[in-house]
């Protein structure tokens, strides 16, 4: 997936955060989205990207892509649909 | 019946329990037998961390860790000549936890717990209470809390239960990760 086309339905802000964190803030939001809903995490820890993808695979989300831009991790993350 | 619908039967049964087996939420057993900061954070870092990958946490607090859970300022009475002492020479909860190297009288726990605020690690506190709020499952060892003269009063709010090594060893047998720290 091309990430210019990602159109994320919320952006969680985990800048400044580190382990375990940002997938506690993950977990709590990812709750509050509908099923087929895009969250986009904004940190600054370089182990979200490792991190988000295993908290996908433990937890059944699905992991989109991930970007870094000038020491900040962007992380997208997509409820399943079922 | 024949012989193969017996066994598609079987299978199918099979089969269910496994994928009800499967998709059963893992499990975590920590057991936190040291009392140290730089121990005992790294317990709660691991068990905030489960929990948010949907996990079950049990932290089975035991000797020295039993002392992390203390009730912040608060000193036990304990019960005799010998545990009576022990709890002036250490102190106890979040505060008391000394750093397990480096501590130097203090300071060297003042300069990692500086490190950690650059680095915007939460500390001993929040973890703790993040645990609760997050519903891990705090057991403190009652044969521990024996040797040092504590009861319940002596503990902090997050701690769920009082149990014995039976209800350890229950829940770990269930676990698919455990660890000693």
């Amino acid at each position: 997936m091309s990430l210019d086309k990602i159109e994320a339905d919320y952006t969680l802000d985990c800048k400044g955060m580190v382990c375990p964190i940002p997938i506690v803030r993950l977990k709590q939001k990812i709750g509050e989205l509908e099923p087929g809903q895009t969250l986009e995490m904004i940190a600054t820890d370089s182990a979200v990207d490792s991190d988000v993808s295993a908290w996908c695979n433990s937890t059944g989300n699905e992991y989109l892509d991930y970007r870094e831009e000038d020491n900040t991790y962007y992380v997208y993350v997509r409820v399943p649909l079922n | 019946m024949g012989e193969y619908e017996e066994l598609d039967e079987r299978i199918g049964k099979l089969e269910a329990e496994l994928e009800q087996y499967n998709s059963r939420p893992k499990k975590v057993s920590l057991v936190v037998w040291s009392g140290e900061y730089d121990r005992v954070l790294p317990a709660f870092v691991i068990a905030n961390g489960a929990k948010a990958m949907g996990m079950d946490v049990d932290m089975y607090f035991t000797f020295w860790g039993l002392k992390a859970l203390q009730k912040e300022d608060h000193r036990p009475e304990g019960t005799n000549l010998l545990n009576k002492p022990l709890h002036y020479m250490l102190p106890g909860g979040p505060k008391g936890a000394k750093l397990s190297s480096l501590h130097m009288y203090g300071i060297g726990k003042g300069m990692i717990k500086k490190l950690m605020a650059d680095q915007g690690i939460s500390d001993l506190e929040e973890q703790i209470d993040l645990a609760y709020e997050q519903g891990v499952n705090i057991q403190a060892c009652t044969l521990a809390m024996g040797i040092f003269g504590m009861d319940k009063s002596d503990f902090s709010d997050v701690v769920g239960s009082y149990v014995g090594v039976a209800t350890y060893l229950m829940n770990a047998a269930e676990s698919d990760i455990t660890l000693f720290i």
